[in-house]
């Protein structure tokens, strides 16, 4: 029984220490971002890229720390400190170590989920893809005696006019939440970041971008003008997804904007000018042609006469 | 000898009479030629106004615009009415010579030309007291006006122009009677139904 008893609870450790090692296995370690370049895997290390520290890789997680092999942690091209992991070392353990202390333990090295230089590249090029003047239009209605001028925001697109362009405007609100949170990623675009923080990013991008695409519903853009939300008041935000397509090559770009809309009612008063009239109009069918025809007619007959009467006394 | 060149003299002097009369005869003819083409011109325009959708505006036309259109039945007479009274405009068509929009309350003025063939206001002295007068608006409204005066008067007396009562609608049509020396007045007033 006892022997029984034995045997059963150490299966059932076999078991689950498998389980576990194949839930770590798939999972990627946290605070290690890893980068694909040139065919060579660099793993950054959060807090780490300054600093000095050796690692060790191995097939194995049981491994005895006093067994491990221990490296100098490499440079990359701008000096941050690095793991230097090759393709058939996917899916092995890693050991850091710094200070005589080692800080991090088996932890797994999974390279599925490198991004390579070329996608961090990308996603700094977010909002600078197409190139897009942002400007105001103001319309002017008159209704009744009030003049009526709404401004409102505009996006023109200034790039190639050999392209076609389509778009889709997004509300940044709950119900849009990928572009909400590409709008917060754009914001850090800019700001200084560290290569554990660029690849971080760039994962987060990745997913956000092509699930955006994926769900993209797009116009044609009319005029290379893309007008802000009809309904949109001063101050909401909003984002413009742009697709351009030249030459069989198909762009995507987004832009972040807030409307702005200024509306200016203006009453009119009209200065009635009266003008004083001191005649009637004159209104009549002037006669004087038929005059004229009148006595031309009577010259006509008189002439006659007097030449039958010369005519006459010639004959006598 | 001396008959003779008389009668050469008178000859010559014929000749030219007869060139004079043929001028005055073709610009007769092209003045009432003109008139007639005009009056097609004006049921064309009086066509395009009445299908033209709703407006509050004037309708552009030429230099000017048209303000509404004035139909007397009796004397089959329908014209556009323009906006302003000028030379041209009165060859063209009816103009507005004082007053408001048309149907508006207030004494309306309209003038046009008391021509010999009839045209534009030739055949007024033909309208009696109670004839109808339409005045339709840009607003496609159309109001009934009947004729409660006809009298004659002086080319200076603007009282005629003057709103006697500013709720309701006048209407005051005026065109030259006696050569140019009076003015034939024609006057109505709204039909309240």
């Amino acid at each position: 029984m006892k022997k029984l008893y034995s045997k059963v609870v150490l299966i059932l450790m076999v078991v689950f220490f498998a389980i576990s090692m194949c839930t770590v296995v798939n999972a990627t370690a946290e605070g290690m971002q890893v980068l694909n370049s040139n065919d060579k895997y660099l793993i950054y290390i959060d807090g780490l890229l300054g600093d000095t520290y050796y690692y060790a890789i191995e097939d194995n997680a049981g491994v005895n720390e006093d067994d491990l092999n221990w490296i100098a942690a490499k440079d990359d091209t701008e000096g941050n400190k690095v793991v230097e992991v090759t393709k058939e070392q996917a899916n092995s353990y890693l050991w850091v170590m710094q200070n005589n202390e080692i800080i991090k333990t088996a932890e797994p090295i999974n390279l599925e989920d490198a991004v390579t230089v070329e996608d961090v590249n990308e996603m700094k090029t977010l909002t600078n893809r197409i190139d897009v003047t942002i400007d105001t239009v103001t319309e002017t209605t008159r209704e009744d005696d009030v003049i009526r001028k709404v401004t409102q925001g505009t996006l023109e697109i200034t790039d190639s006019k050999n392209a076609t362009y389509s778009y889709q405007i997004v509300l940044l609100n709950d119900e849009n939440s990928d572009y909400v949170q590409l709008e917060e990623l754009v914001n850090k675009i800019g700001t200084e970041m560290n290569m554990y923080e660029n690849i971080e990013l760039t994962k987060q991008y990745n997913e956000l971008w092509n699930n955006i695409i994926e769900n993209a519903k797009l116009s044609k853009v009319k005029d290379n003008t893309i007008m802000q939300p009809e309904d949109a008041e001063d101050g909401t935000k909003y984002a413009v997804l742009l697709q351009k397509e030249e030459d069989g090559e198909t762009t995507y770009d987004v832009q972040f904007l807030t409307s702005y809309k200024e509306v200016e009612n203006t009453e009119t008063t009209e200065t009635v000018k009266k003008e004083v009239k001191t005649a009637l109009p004159v209104t009549f069918d002037n006669p004087i042609l038929f005059i004229a025809l009148g006595v031309v007619l009577v010259a006509i007959v008189i002439v006659a006469i007097r030449m039958r009467k010369v005519s006459k006394k010639n004959e006598k | 000898m001396k008959n003779n060149k008389k009668l050469i003299g008178y000859k010559i002097f014929l000749i030219l009479l007869i060139i004079i009369a043929i001028v005055i005869i073709v610009l007769i003819a092209k003045k009432y030629i003109g008139n007639q083409i005009n009056e097609q011109k004006n049921d064309e325009i009086v066509e395009q106004v009445k299908q033209h959708e709703k407006t509050s505006e004037p309708i552009k036309y030429g230099n000017d615009s048209i303000i509404g259109i004035i139909s007397i039945p009796k004397i089959k007479l329908e014209y556009p009415i323009l906006d302003k009274t000028t030379k041209e405009n009165m060859r063209i068509s009816i103009t507005r010579f004082s007053g408001g929009n048309v149907n508006e309350n207030g004494n309306l003025a309209l003038a046009g030309h008391n021509n010999y063939d009839g045209t534009m206001f030739g055949k007024n002295k033909q309208l009696v007291l109670g004839d109808k007068i339409y005045l339709t608006d840009l607003q496609k409204n159309t109001v009934e006006y009947e004729i409660n005066s006809i009298f004659k008067t002086d080319p200076n007396d603007v009282s005629i122009l003057e709103t006697r009562d500013e709720d309701i609608k006048e209407l005051t049509l005026i065109t030259c009677t006696n050569g140019n020396k009076e003015r034939l007045i024609i006057k109505a007033e709204e039909v309240k139904k």
